[in-house]
């Protein structure tokens, strides 16, 4: 099963490109979308993430809203979610949410936890 | 009439009833001591003097008898006619019927000796007059011895007459002396009663009048004592700056004070007798106001009597405002009456509601800021991090600009670290900690915390030692917050533990609760600064250690929030003991989670 893409929701161009950069460094298949929205088209137009790094507070559609309209979609609904986000409080874990990374996160952290849901290029290789 | 005039009416009224009885039982006494003194008197005249004057009157008679009979006789001897003869028979027999009288009543020796001699004279005096008469009858001439035999008799018997009669009056004067003597002395002892009588009455009525008297002032000056006490209430109402309005059981207003009247804009004449709710109390509050106040008059359950409320009221212009409110209730006459406490506190509301809304615009400020500053952070941190990994490939490594981007990424996580804090201890502050409480093995959040803060401890070959027996019990908390909170205890101790020293972690668990302890050999908190160490930023003045100075008070708001204690015991030169309590999980749950 093709799976080792991640889908980055993230309105802050210079998080989004390190983060997308760092992964893909890792052996990730990165696809990005600016906000909430973007994320939803993005989702049916590219290969089956095996999880989606999501921030909260995006201009369009904010994070809580991309989860709420992922729990309506079964095609979708079940992709895991790691929320990536600077809000204090830790959010409602809906629409396949499994874990909120504070931001600044430690890289290493973060890798650990894609990890989990995705094989890398790398890994296989080795 | 007030209930106190109806008081003291009474009172008088009874003081006035028992005084007349009092006056009716002294005439009566009066009466009969009249009547003993009189019954007194009648007996001993009718027992000395009655007797004594009825033989006296007699003796009177016997005298008039024996004249009656003498010249009776004479008349006959002078005349011949047999009238006279007969009128000395009646006069005889009424001086024998006297006699017999006397003899009758008279026990007195001396008496029935005069009777004696008055009789025997009087036999012979008959026996001479018999013997004229039968001579005169037979018409015979008298001779001188009847004037010879008969003068001496008649007058012997006259004369012992006399002196029967002076003896008899003699005896009747004596015993009537002797009834006035007797008379006299009853009567003195009447009027001596009487006196006493009458200074008994006066006494009981003195007594009486001063104790109604007393009692009169007395009441008076309770009344004038009372209006004043009542001025003074009423003064003291008046200058009162709270409102004060009574209502009756059925929500009349029966008081408005001067405050009230300002307040409210009525005038007390506009609202007194007036119902209450529909003045003032908002359309929109009156039918709870009703529920409640039907609810308290059936059940007597109140939530609010007694209890400081705040509520909205309405001015006569009809304006809303807020008020702060206490109802007392008193039972007066039998009528239960309420009486409100009231003061507008519209400006307190204002100022309390600007607080809030700077404390919230305060809490907002420190979140947008800091969330707005977690984002250029997360670009430095993940620039830097690619930064370095790239640095990785470069052959001669560029070792000088390799720790250049150390030290920014250091400096970018103290910064990080700072923004944390700070969004922390304004949660805490605002009461906003949100907790995930779980049950937790005690060794694995310390063990977690020891892994987290091992580097630094290695740092300065600084040992931690752990003393926790197999039992020990699961507490309840949020697994993170408490490894924090371990983690800042242990880097505070690290921090100030000379090298190459150790630190110790204790668990002691009591009926309830487990004590977890962090105790280094640092220098010691000198006790002036023990009550310090918990205010913002304190540490972070004293410059010899880095750190944000939140580490402290963070902690301490984590341990409360959990509803639990934080608290340090620190000697100098010997080192420093910080405790926190936290819930434990009960002995028989710990066995189901194990």
């Amino acid at each position: 099963m093709h799976c080792n893409a991640i889908l980055i929701i993230e309105d802050e161009v210079d998080i989004r490109e390190n983060l997308k950069l760092l992964l893909e460094l890792e052996g990730f298949t990165v696809f990005t979308a600016n906000n909430g929205k973007e994320g939803l088209t993005k989702l049916h137009s590219m290969p089956r993430p095996c999880v989606i790094l999501l921030d909260m507070l995006m201009p369009v559609m904010n994070g809580k809203e991309f989860l709420e309209a992922k729990g309506h979609e079964d095609l979708i609904a079940t992709i895991p979610v790691g929320i990536v986000s600077g809000v204090a409080d830790r959010p409602k874990m809906i629409g396949g949410a499994v874990a909120f990374i504070k931001k600044p996160f430690e890289i290493e952290g973060l890798i650990k936890f894609v990890k989990k849901y995705c094989k890398s290029s790398l890994d296989k290789a080795s | 009439m007030s209930r106190l005039e109806r008081n003291r009416h009474s009172g008088f009224k009874n003081y006035i009833r028992n005084g007349f009885i009092g006056s009716i039982l002294a005439a009566f006494l009066i009466t009969v001591l009249s009547v003993i003194a009189i019954q007194s008197i009648r007996h001993a005249r009718h027992n000395f003097l009655y007797q004594t004057s009825q033989e006296l009157f007699s003796t009177k008679n016997l005298i008039y008898y024996f004249e009656a009979r003498t010249s009776s006789f004479y008349a006959f001897l002078l005349t011949g006619n047999n009238k006279y003869l007969n009128r000395k028979m009646a006069n005889e027999n009424g001086f024998l019927n006297s006699l017999e009288a006397i003899r009758q009543t008279s026990q007195d020796s001396a008496v029935l000796q005069f009777l004696e001699d008055i009789i025997k004279i009087n036999t012979e005096y008959q026996k001479h007059i018999n013997r004229a008469i039968d001579l005169k009858l037979s018409q015979q001439i008298l001779n001188n011895d009847f004037d010879n035999s008969i003068l001496p008799t008649s007058q012997k018997l006259f004369q012992t007459l006399k002196a029967f009669e002076l003896f008899q009056q003699q005896r009747y004067e004596q015993v009537r002396q002797q009834f006035l003597a007797i008379s006299n002395r009853i009567f003195a002892s009447f009027i001596l009663l009487a006196i006493l009588a009458i200074l008994l009455a006066s006494a009981l009525g003195l007594l009486f009048s001063t104790t109604v008297i007393r009692l009169y002032r007395k009441s008076e000056e309770t009344l004038t004592h009372l209006r004043r006490s009542k001025a003074l209430t009423n003064s003291i109402i008046e200058s009162a700056l709270d409102c004060i309005i009574s209502i009756d059981d059925q929500g009349r207003i029966i008081r408005f004070n001067s405050a009230a009247e300002r307040t409210f804009g009525y005038s007390r004449f506009d609202v007194l007798g007036r119902d209450m709710p529909t003045l003032l109390i908002p359309p929109s509050f009156r039918a709870m106001y009703q529920t409640a106040f039907n609810k308290y008059s059936w059940t007597k359950e109140s939530l609010i009597l007694g209890k400081r409320i705040e509520t909205i009221a309405l001015k006569k212009d009809k304006t809303k405002f807020n008020v702060e409110m206490t109802i007392t209730e008193i039972k007066f006459d039998g009528q239960h009456l309420f009486t409100g406490f009231l003061r507008d506190i519209t400006d307190r509301k204002k100022a309390e509601g600007d607080k809030i809304k700077a404390i919230q615009a305060r809490d907002e400020l420190v979140g947008v800021i800091s969330h707005e500053l977690k984002n250029p952070l997360t670009a430095i941190f993940t620039s830097t991090e690619l930064l370095i990994r790239a640095f990785q490939n470069v052959p001669n490594r560029m070792e000088r600009e390799r720790s250049l981007i150390e030290r920014v990424q250091e400096a970018t996580q103290r910064m990080n670290r700072l923004i944390s804090d700070l969004l922390d201890i304004t949660q805490i502050e605002s009461g906003h900690l949100q907790l995930e409480i779980q049950e937790n093995s005690v060794a694995f959040l310390i063990e977690s915390a020891i892994q987290r803060i091992q580097p630094l401890a290695h740092s300065k070959q600084i040992k931690i030692e752990t003393n926790i027996s197999s039992d020990t019990p699961w507490i309840y908390c949020d697994k993170d917050r408490i490894i924090q909170v371990l983690c800042r205890l242990l880097e505070n101790s690290i921090k100030f533990s000379p090298d190459q020293s150790t630190i110790e972690i204790n668990a002691t668990s009591t009926d309830a609760n487990l004590i977890l302890s962090v105790k280094d050999h640092g220098p010691g908190i000198p006790s002036s600064d023990l009550n310090k160490i918990f205010d913002r930023f304190w540490q972070a003045k004293q410059t010899a250690f880095k750190g944000t100075g939140l580490g402290l008070p963070i902690s301490k708001g984590i341990i409360e929030a959990h509803g639990g204690k934080l608290w340090v015991k620190s000697e100098l030169g010997i080192g420093t003991q910080l405790f926190f309590t936290l819930k434990r999980v009960s002995s028989f749950q710990t066995q189901a989670v194990s």
